[in-house]
């Protein structure tokens, strides 16, 4: 038996910190039997997003700039004007009309955005104002609703090359604020759709760039 | 086991070697890196060398965010002080705190004095634009009463970032400069504090008779805090340090203290101070606020999006996963056990389909509820419109979920959707509903599993060796033998460790049901930690029902039996407990010792809201005393707990000994917490200032209200933001 070494300092209140109990046991587990795992979701993900793409589903290309991410999201579902894309290790995102309506599995999730007001405008590159609504959760399992004031303002044109198609695009800038944070969004849209785009997803993930990949 | 075991230790002089400070900073800097939830605040008030906010020695009238949790270490002179602050509401603020004073009986070696202390400070004004903040206090008022001392405190800010603190103190904080007591004027009883305590056995007592006695003095200070990362604090301090001038050689030239404060980004604080123009002491402080988890949502893959009815039938016809061609309920079972949901059964009656699970993957019961729904959507025919979700704990239906088919496609991207996906659901009991003959039962009985996982238990405040820990591994199993019925056990070998060390044996004078624990910890050969058949089921509606028969725990085996009243939607739940236990042998095999008991308790839980639980336990304990325990816990959204109880039965306090009866505060944190994923396990620990035979109870496993709670009504809405996640 190995005897530990006398402990240097009295520090019980760390220790618990890294104490077990019953229902507490250790971060690992040495073995046992098979349980469910979300590692075991992940072929079956990865899978259904190379049949996608095989079968020529609509892709998008998306960066996320804070973490310097650059990963394709291929569409999985559409109803109506909403979109959801899914990477091919199980992130998705939601969209309406080009507009980010949330995101999963990014730690700091946007849960929902209210873009009904927003949408209209920037697809039209109509200047006005709209309010926005934004619901993260809030660290204790509980939402947290930020709204915002959105200026949406267009910013003239411009000459875009995407897989070698030449599009030309109005540039839709929305400037949105609250009392403790701001944030602004830019839309290249053309035939009115949103064919790129860069949009804050919150404060723990930052932006979002994304664009459709024409094929 | 789940209590941290404290040896019982003297406040006598004691033998021991402490050293080096740092290693705890060393710690707190790890801790603080793992958790990186930043308390950081501008213009955030600091912590004293009390392990409480404050100036220096001095308190104040500033209380920091409601929830703050902060441990602290700091050392000068030969004096060591190890705090834990809660911020337990608002304006009330709680501390634990476990000192060692050297030198305290006299020079020399051995007259070190291990000392656990409590405070509980109440601001009973809150800093207005022209109303100051204003904070009564009482330090260590039911200890050993050395640093026993009250105060009120009144601080305001001249401008942001500079507060001035002006205020008045009596016992330790009354001994500088001081004066009658102005409190004489009421009742001159106030002028004089009757002494600190006699002996051992006094000690734990809360000494009501001694609260604003004798002198009093006045102190006051100023915080100047220039940025969010510096704090600089001056005091004129009240506190004359006696014992220290006179057995330590402390010397006391001046009665103005300073320190200076650098915040790092990871929520650690590092203070250094200067007392009394003679003495230099370092702090370090990590404050974080347990309700915020450092990832919100969480790393856990996304979860299947909703799939509409329109495309229903054809994605229920195509292939999901692996099992191409299999029966529905293999299918639905397949796709629920990827997302970390266990399908117990499936049954389909007209338009409900009704499914039976097991959440093994997720602390937050609503995300366990939101991807079993998402799957069904995939996976069930067009034809059903209504999901019953039935969660089963331990074998039992906990409760029914009503989920519309509809409502699930309209709110997947609704803005609103967590809300009113909540307001739609339809929360129900469950009982009655156990067996379906006509719903195919997907698992097979019986059901084996095991693992063989890495533990550790520790013991606290024993003067020898404040902390004392053994590692091992244990090996555990559970056989189902049919829904609710479960043999288990867990077999553990202590592979390094101190807790058999201990000298301290037990001198209590009364049956020796906890204290002579050492005993236990003194086996080198494995230890049954528990072999146990246990039975769940439901009497009736809102009734549950546990009889759990083997070894219990480490040191009782027996018989119990349990009954809880819960309705699903209601705050509070009654329960009762009847208990024969028989003491096992210190080896923790299967042989008994002759010392046995009947014991059992009437309980009642309620959810105050806000996450305050309150229970009381009363009846007859492991030595055969009577008694009550009262507890308080208050948990956060995230399943991080902090919480406090005390025990008094008809042991007197003379004949419980140290302490003077069982009290001890309790820290759980959820894995899903630290790790960012969900997982149902986490840390907890129970810290007793000592462990003695009276007021203890029996642990039993799986008890009912713990396991049945966080799959009904005001559980369920507090975590529903996790239902689309």
């Amino acid at each position: 038996m190995i005897r530990a070494i006398r402990p240097a300092l009295a520090l019980p209140l760390l220790a618990l910190l890294v104490s077990g109990c019953e229902r507490a046991a250790a971060l690992t587990q040495f073995a046992g039997s098979e349980t469910a795992s979300f590692k075991q979701a992940q072929p079956a993900v990865a899978a259904d997003f190379d049949a996608r793409v095989q079968a020529g589903a609509p892709l998008m290309i998306a960066n996320l700039l804070e973490r310097n991410a650059l990963t394709t999201f291929v569409l999985v579902s559409e109803r109506g004007g909403d979109r959801i894309w899914r990477t091919k290790d199980n992130v998705t995102i939601s969209t309406r009309g080009g507009l980010l309506t949330s995101t999963r599995a990014l730690a700091g999730d946007l849960m929902s955005a209210d873009v009904a007001e927003s949408q209209p405008l920037v697809l039209a590159a109509r200047p006005g104002l709209a309010v926005r609504i934004h619901r993260y959760m809030d660290g204790q399992n509980g939402i947290e609703i930020d709204s915002y004031v959105c200026e949406i303002s267009p910013r003239g044109s411009e000459d875009l090359a995407l897989d070698g198609v030449q599009i030309r695009a109005s540039v839709v800038a929305e400037t949105c604020t609250n009392p403790d944070n701001d944030f602004e969004n830019f839309y290249w849209v053309s035939g009115g759709a949103v064919v790129q785009s860069l949009q804050w997803v919150g404060p723990d993930v930052g932006a979002i760039s994304m664009r459709g990949v024409i094929r | 086991m789940a209590l941290a075991q404290v040896v019982p230790a003297g406040i006598a002089p004691a033998r021991g070697l402490y050293g080096r400070p740092w290693t705890g900073f060393f710690a707190l800097s790890a801790f603080a890196l793992l958790t990186a939830t930043s308390a950081l605040a501008q213009d955030g008030p600091t912590y004293s060398t009390y392990g409480t906010i404050g100036l220096i020695d001095m308190p104040t009238g500033e209380m920091p965010a409601d929830g703050e949790l902060a441990i602290s270490v700091n050392r000068y002179n030969g004096v060591l002080r190890n705090s834990l602050t809660f911020q337990i509401a608002p304006r009330l603020s709680g501390t634990f705190r476990y000192s060692i004073i050297d030198n305290y009986f006299g020079p020399g070696d051995d007259q070190e004095l291990y000392d656990r202390s409590f405070d509980v400070s109440y601001q009973i004004s809150q800093e207005g634009d022209l109303t100051p903040g204003v904070v009564v206090g009482l330090r260590d008022f039911g200890g050993t009463g050395v640093l026993a001392s009250e105060f009120v405190a009144v601080s305001k800010h001249l401008r942001p970032g500079l507060v001035v603190t002006g205020g008045i103190g009596w016992g330790r904080l009354g001994s500088y400069g001081s004066f009658d007591n102005p409190l004489g004027v009421i009742n001159d009883g106030f002028e004089t504090r009757p002494s600190g305590f006699d002996d051992i056995g006094d000690t734990g007592q809360v000494s009501f008779d001694t609260f604003f006695r004798g002198p009093a003095a006045l102190f006051g200070g100023v915080e100047w805090r220039p940025s969010d990362r510096l704090a600089f604090k001056a005091e004129y301090s009240s506190d004359a340090y006696e014992r220290e001038v006179e057995f330590a050689g402390f010397e006391r030239r001046s009665p103005f203290n300073f320190a200076a404060t650098y915040r790092m980004d990871n929520g650690v604080d590092l203070t250094g101070f200067a007392l009394h123009g003679s003495e230099f002491g370092m702090m370090a402080t990590l404050a974080f606020d347990p309700g915020k988890a450092r990832f919100t949502s969480g790393r856990e893959p996304a979860p299947p999006p909703v799939v509409p009815v329109s495309l229903a039938d054809q994605r229920a016809a195509a292939s999901w996963g692996d099992v191409q061609g299999a029966p529905l309920a293999a299918r639905v079972g397949a796709a629920l056990k990827v997302q970390g949901v266990e399908l117990e059964s499936l049954s389909i009656t007209g338009s409900t389909a009704t499914v039976r699970i097991r959440n093994t993957g997720y602390d937050a019961a609503p995300q366990a509820l939101g991807r079993t729904a998402r799957v069904l959507t995939a996976t069930l025919p067009a034809s059903v419109g209504t999901f019953r979700i039935v969660p089963l704990a331990r074998g039992i239906p906990a409760s029914a979920v009503t989920l519309r088919r509809a409502d699930l496609e309209e709110l997947e991207l609704a803005p609103d959707g967590t809300w009113q996906s909540f307001a739609r659901a339809d929360i129900a009991d469950a009982a009655g509903s156990r067996f379906d003959p006509a719903g195919a039962p997907l698992r097979q009985y019986p059901d084996f599993n095991w693992n063989l996982r890495p533990y550790s238990q520790q013991a606290f405040f024993d003067p020898d060796a404040p902390v004392r820990a053994d590692a091992g591994a244990q090996l555990s199993f559970g056989l189902d033998l049919a829904p609710g019925l479960i043999l288990s056990g867990a077999v553990r070998q202590k592979l390094v460790g101190n807790l058999d060390e201990s000298t301290r044996d037990s001198n209590s004078v009364i049956q020796r049901v906890r204290s002579d624990v050492v005993e236990y910890d003194r086996t080198e050969e494995a230890e049954i930690s528990h072999l146990t058949g246990e039975y769940f089921f439901r009497p009736g509606p809102d009734l549950y029902g546990r009889v759990t028969a083997g070894y219990l725990e480490r040191m009782y085996g027996g018989v119990s039996g349990e009954l809880l009243w819960k309705p699903v939607e209601s705050r509070l739940a009654l329960g009762a407990e009847l208990n024969y236990a028989r003491q096992r042998e210190f080896d923790s095999g299967l042989g008994f010792q002759d010392y046995d008991v009947v014991t059992g308790h009437a309980s009642a839980y309620y959810d105050f809201g806000g996450g305050y639980l309150g229970q009381l336990d009363a009846g007859r304990y492991l030595a055969g005393d009577w008694g009550a325990t009262f507890g308080l816990d208050r948990e956060f959204g995230n399943g991080f707990t902090v919480g406090a109880f005390f025990t008094l039965t008809d042991v007197s306090f003379e004949d419980f000994g140290e302490g003077s009866f069982d009290k001890g505060i309790r820290i759980s944190i959820p894995l899903s917490w630290l790790a960012g994923e969900p997982a149902q396990r986490g840390f907890g620990s129970v810290i007793r200032p000592t462990v003695r035979d009276g007021g203890a109870r029996l642990e039993v496993r799986n008890r009912l209200y713990g396991l049945t709670r966080s799959y009904h009504g005001p559980e369920l809405q507090d975590n529903w933001g996790r239902f689309w996640r």
